[in-house]
């Protein structure tokens, strides 16, 4: 990989980096500083890439960050804390402020479901509910065999819905 | 129906997670079409069911429609200016932010250090009995002016050394309540042309 290909690279899936992070770790600001540090990654392993997923060595080396980063600072994180970037979209997808505001609520409540989830549960949730990955994707991503990937992202989705049916039970009823 | 007792592949078995992963794989479309029509049989009749299969419907709709956070502008620039370092050079590049913010815990100790150390000489130079170099042992071979001097030019060295700590320290502060120090270097420009591959799903 040269420097155009990691320019190229790095414009392709800076955002898909930084959403994994965020929705991981629930916290912009050190979303910024993994999706940084997996960028610098893969510049300074880019001789030993050929043949390599990009998109599978991001999200296992922001995974791997994500973990790391978890594990030193166990802080009281809200994503809807400080959403500049949220208030930005709301003019630009035309949305009411009620509508964003219900919206937030139910993000909110997403992310404390998320963040109960143990590893690798969460990541195979975000990265096939979220990100939309394919489950061959996931498994190039994590390194795991499809049927593994298929029972964590079963327990995953069973542990969502037990946190989230009161939520939602209210909406079904 | 309760969820037990839908009955699994062999008809025998009847646990709660068989019944979880047909539910999904109803929401994820990948029952076959045989499977398909006799769980809508009984998705007809069944009401618990029914919720069940909302509820899942519910949360993977929720998740899919979570907004996609985008890199803010600060973060685009760091990246640029790290895309813009490996054209430049072709080198290595070091996060200069996240480095700093890990050296900024050690340098809180190190800090805490050098100040104890010259308060601890500062405090031995001034409480010193001021008969002390009269002890000095003739054959030594020093005199009083010369151990007069060499005490000033430790008492300004400990100087030197002081301010460099009260910098240092300065630069720990900052570093630990202004966080976002290193980002004014970092140009702030934005390109907004983004190569944004449709995700498909399986």
């Amino acid at each position: 990989m040269d420097s155009t290909e990691f320019e190229h690279t790095v414009r392709r899936y800076r955002d898909r980096v930084y959403g994994f992070a965020v929705h991981f770790l629930g916290d912009r600001r050190e979303a910024e500083d993994v999706t940084q540090e997996v960028f610098i990654r893969l510049w300074n392993h880019h001789h030993n890439l050929d043949g390599v997923s990009a998109q599978a060595w991001l999200f296992r080396v922001a995974r791997n960050s994500c973990i790391d980063v978890y594990r030193h600072t166990r802080l009281q994180r809200s994503v809807v804390s400080d959403d500049e970037a949220g208030m930005e979209r709301v003019a630009a997808d035309s949305q009411s402020p009620d509508q964003w505001t219900e919206q937030q609520i139910v993000e909110e409540h997403l992310q404390t479901a998320l963040d109960s989830l143990s590893e690798p549960q969460r990541s195979i949730v975000i990265l096939r509910e979220i990100q939309g990955l394919k489950y061959d994707e996931i498994c190039q991503a994590l390194q795991l065999p499809m049927a593994t990937v298929k029972v964590y992202l079963h327990r995953g989705r069973r542990t969502l819905r037990k946190q989230l049916s009161e939520i939602y039970a209210a909406q079904l009823t | 129906m309760p969820p037990n007792s839908l009955n699994g592949r062999d008809g025998s078995r009847s646990d709660g997670s068989w019944f979880d992963e047909r539910v999904e794989a109803y929401v994820d479309a990948e029952l076959s079409a045989d499977e398909r029509v006799a769980f809508g049989r009984r998705l007809a009749t069944d009401a618990r069911l029914r919720a069940q299969v909302a509820l899942a419907e519910q949360v993977s709709l929720s998740l899919a429609a979570t907004s996609q956070p985008v890199c803010p502008d600060s973060l685009v620039a760091r990246l640029d200016a790290i895309s813009e370092r490996a054209h430049d050079s072709g080198l290595r590049v070091t996060p200069l932010q996240t480095a700093w913010r890990k050296f900024a815990g050690w340098s809180v100790g190190i800090a805490a250090s050098i100040l104890l150390l010259i308060f601890a000489g500062v405090l031995a130079v001034s409480n010193r009995p001021q008969n002390v170099v009269s002890h000095i042992a003739p054959e030594t071979g020093y005199t009083q002016p010369e151990v007069d001097q060499a005490l000033r030019e430790v008492k300004f060295a400990l100087a030197i050394v002081s301010e460099a700590g009260r910098h240092t320290g300065a630069a720990v502060m900052e570093s630990v309540f202004e966080s976002d120090v290193g980002e004014a270097s970092v140009p702030a420009v934005r390109n907004n042309s983004q190569d944004q591959t449709p995700v498909n799903r399986q």
